[in-house]
């Protein structure tokens, strides 16, 4: 633990002095980047913007000493400080995820970085097939992922068909019992979909749909259209009626407005929602858990649940191999697209 | 030599050998298939056509058994009828085992056993899933029974004025310019009514039933017993030997206080650290922002699974605050290494970690203290959602505003308290309702942390210390030794009822609605 306080010190002071020169080239008037990098040079950058003289002629010379009182000083090591353990406490978990993955043995792992790491685990799930210690493991981690992949697909092929057209019809139109459907929606939209896992595994046993990961796909597109169809009406209205009805006077029918005019100017909605349809199945685990029962035929994360919950298929790094590669891509996507989900989201709880 | 073996029953639908088994097949299927060898001799085969035998030399013994199991409503009315039959009396007819043709031992020769022929009784929850489809099918067949009415009557009208009856492609034309919205919602229609409104009202009817451990169909039906669940609940009572009464509101006050504390915690953290991050001594905020957004960009389900690997007992956790000496430190003070009976009083008690490991999930002694642990975590898996959104909508405050403020001589805290905090919680107090409402149905934080635990077995109805209802109904619902289906389904009312309120009302503040409706 010693390493991690020094570079944690090291860290808080290199930070505060980049700040403090950041300061000072802000009150000099200097560009906003270029401050920052020179700044984590310790030591070098505040002498530098000190001695350098300011682009512009600075209205307010004296302030850059406003800089280096105590108070400020303070407040910006505190501020650093802060950040700093927030940083390490947010990354510890995923350092520890990546550290586990290359650990070579099956056990719980007490480091948070092995001494040996290895490639192991990743070649185990997708060989299928390896030693650890006197055991051989075997997994079916490739068939959980092409499961997960058909059903994830699938699911957003007929979510994004079923509700397009219900929202369009929603937004769009008057007609009778549009109030009792909206509300019917509305509320139906409050409920996590295994609060019915009874009758779903009634249904599917009744229809023979048990252990069939492809039935899964009807239970997601049904309980994608209440949220969604909210999601994308709301947006819709947005669209101004008056293009719908030029395209009328035009001659278009109803039809073709939908698919001329409406779904060309939806496309960052339907995205929107094709790529939430797109990841749910990958981390969806009551429903897959309770209706299917073969090995091969689970989704990724009951597999990957088992790892770390089933007695005989405990294997630690296995699990943290597999959810580096089901949580890698999901969370670059959310980090690049973050302001767009988070609008999303509000959206979808502000406009109802 | 004769082997009986009586443990293993033949398993049947009734109407097989009542009806239709064929003795002679039968005959052929049992011996003539065996002549490979006594090993190969079909037992079952056997056994049925000795049932068919006694059922045609005994009229009195067909009779008892071909009057609960030739059942007409269950074997001969129609889709509907059926249906209806189904919901009103969930099944009438048990499985039972035919085992009259014992008397016929004469008739086994060696190498046969004999066996109980089972007539397989009604499958209730089967009967109750068909009663809903069909009668739900019913609403849809009397809609379009009535819009038939409706549209003959106006045709008759047209005729009427015009004299003239309307060509048939006019008539599909005006039909699908007419209902267009209809014909597009159809589908959509159909998918939600069957697959998320069916279950919704199964679940609410089953709370109505006894469907629990001790009444699996088709061995024992389950049948309507009225609001007694419920009363159940309300009294504080017990049921099959299950104190339900007080676990319910043991679970439903911590699944309040958990959403309660969740919540707040998540919105004010978010807010502090936005507020911090917002801050003009931050350089490059944008990765500052990239790296604390973390959390919320990793899958929750995954993360969740990290810190149950991380905090077992024997976890990466533990080992290093003991490499560090955190131990040494708690193992002075008491909280650790001596039993829970020791521990002291008040105080004590609360900081009691653990005996020889701090138990952060599984100190069953001490649950507040997981149960608050679990809640801290949660501010980790919470915090970033709120601080990205705070972030956002401090951005865009009108800078004037701030300007304005200052010329007036406020101070940068009153700037602060006066414009940014009533913006911003206004701003994101539609969601903290969201939050509230998630946060009571926070399935995967208990779920796959904590399992519900520590505890959890009979004692307590099989509710662990830190489960809260959703949890609980899951356990209820798929746990293979517990299979209390009737309660599971009472609490998913309860939850229906508590939630549908909490967001009805909240949607009703919304511009959305006051638009729309």
């Amino acid at each position: 633990m010693g390493w991690l306080s020094i570079t944690a010190i090291t860290l808080i002071l290199l930070f505060t002095h980049q700040s403090l020169t950041y300061q000072i080239a802000q009150k000099q008037g200097h560009s906003k980047v270029i401050p920052g990098l020179i700044g984590l040079i310790p030591g070098f950058g505040i002498f530098y913007y000190l001695k350098l003289k300011p682009p512009v002629r600075p209205s307010n010379t004296g302030k850059t000493k406003s800089v280096f009182n105590l108070k400020n000083i303070l407040g910006t090591l505190l501020l650093y400080t802060e950040l700093v353990l927030l940083g390490i406490i947010v990354l510890i978990p995923v350092v520890y995820v990546i550290g586990t993955s290359l650990n070579p043995l099956a056990g719980i792992p007490n480091q948070i970085w092995p001494d040996e790491p290895t490639l192991k685990n990743f070649i185990f799930l997708f060989e299928g097939e390896a030693q650890y210690g006197t055991q051989v493991r075997t997994n079916e981690f490739v068939s959980w992922y092409w499961n997960t992949l058909q059903v994830a697909f699938l699911t957003m092929i007929f979510s994004v068909l079923f509700v397009t057209g219900t929202a369009y019809v929603f937004a769009r139109y008057k007609f009778k019992g549009k109030r009792a459907g909206l509300l019917t929606i509305l509320v139906l939209q409050m409920f996590p979909s295994f609060l019915g896992l009874i009758a779903i595994f009634t249904l599917f046993q009744t229809f023979g749909l048990l252990d069939q990961p492809l039935a899964l796909v009807i239970i997601y597109t049904a309980g994608a259209v209440p949220f969604n169809v909210w999601l994308i009406k709301g947006y819709l209205q947005g669209v101004p009626k008056e293009l719908d009805e030029s395209a009328r006077i035009d001659g278009a029918n109803k039809l073709q407005i939908f698919f001329k005019i409406i779904m060309p100017l939806s496309v960052p909605i339907i995205s929107f929602v094709a790529v939430t349809q797109f990841m749910a199945p990958w981390l969806d685990y009551i429903l897959p858990s309770f209706v299917i029962e073969t090995e091969e035929r689970w989704t990724l994360a009951v597999g990957i649940f088992r790892f770390i919950n089933d007695q005989t298929r405990i294997n630690y790094p296995a699990f943290s191999a597999a959810a580096l590669m089901i949580a890698a891509p999901i969370t670059i996507l959310y980090i690049v697209f973050q302001r767009f989900l988070i609008e999303g989201i509000t959206a979808g709880a502000n406009k109802g | 030599m004769l082997i009986i073996d009586e443990t293993r029953n033949l398993r049947t639908n009734g109407f097989e050998v009542l009806l239709e088994y064929d003795v002679f097949k039968a005959f052929q299927e049992s011996i003539i298939g065996g002549l490979g060898g006594r090993d190969n001799y079909n037992t079952d085969a056997y056994n049925k056509m000795l049932v068919q035998l006694m059922f045609r030399f005994d009229e009195t013994i067909y009779e008892s058994y071909a009057e609960v199991f030739l059942n007409p409503f269950h074997e001969n009315a129609g889709f509907f009828v059926k249906g209806l039959w189904g919901v009103i009396t969930l099944g009438v007819t048990p499985s039972r085992t035919v085992t009259e043709h014992y008397e016929l031992t004469f008739f086994i020769p060696d190498g046969f056993s004999r066996r109980g022929v089972e007539l397989q009784g009604n499958f209730s929850q089967q009967l109750l899933l068909r009663g809903i489809i069909s009668n739900l099918l019913l609403v849809y067949f009397i809609g379009i029974f009535i819009w038939n009415i409706r549209d003959a009557f106006k045709t008759s009208k047209i005729i009427e004025e015009t004299k003239k009856v309307p060509d048939q492609v006019q008539y599909f034309k005006d039909v699908y310019e007419n209902a267009f919205e209809y014909i597009v919602l159809m589908p959509a229609l159909f998918l939600v009514t069957f697959i998320s409104v069916m279950p919704i009202l199964f679940g609410m009817l089953v709370a109505f039933t006894n469907y629990d451990a001790q009444h699996i169909p088709p061995n024992n039906l389950f049948t309507w017993v009225g609001l007694e669940n419920f009363r159940v609940i309300f009294t504080l009572n017990e049921q099959g030997g299950l104190p339900f009464g007080t676990q319910f509101f043991r679970v439903f006050s911590w699944t309040l206080i958990w959403a309660f504390a969740s919540t707040f915690t998540v919105f004010f953290g978010g807010f502090i650290q936005a507020v911090i991050l917002a801050n003009n001594r931050v350089v490059f905020r944008k990765i500052w922002r990239s790296l604390l957004i973390l959390p919320w960009a990793i899958p929750a389900l995954i993360s969740q699974m990290v810190f149950n690997v991380m905090f077992r007992d024997r976890g990466w956790v533990n080992q290093t605050l003991s490499n560090i000496g955190v131990y040494d430190w708690l193992l002075e003070r008491g909280m650790l290494g001596r039993s829970f009976a020791d521990a002291g009083t008040g105080l004590d008690r609360l900081l009691y970690f653990g005996e020889e490991n701090i138990q952060w999930i599984s100190n069953e002694a001490n649950p507040w203290f997981v149960r608050i642990f679990i809640i801290v975590l949660n501010i980790w898996l919470g915090f970033p959602f709120f601080m990205a959104l705070m972030t956002g909508v401090m951005t865009s405050i009108d800078r004037s505003l701030y300007e304005a403020a200052s010329i007036d001589g406020a101070t940068g805290f009153q700037q602060f308290r006066f414009i940014t905090m009533p913006l911003v919680l206004f701003a994101t107090s539609p969601l903290l309702i969201m939050t509230f409402a998630g946060n009571f149905n926070n399935f995967g934080v208990i779920y796959f942390i904590t399992q519900g635990g520590p505890g959890g077995d009979f004692t307590t109805a099989f509710a662990g210390q830190t489960d809260i209802l959703i949890s609980w109904i899951y356990k209820l619902t798929t746990d293979a030794n517990v299979r209390w289906y009737s309660m599971a389904s009472v609490f998913s009312l309860l939850i229906f009822l508590i939630i549908g309120t909490i967001s009805a009302w909240n949607f009703t503040r919304t511009r959305a609605f006051k638009e729309e409706m």
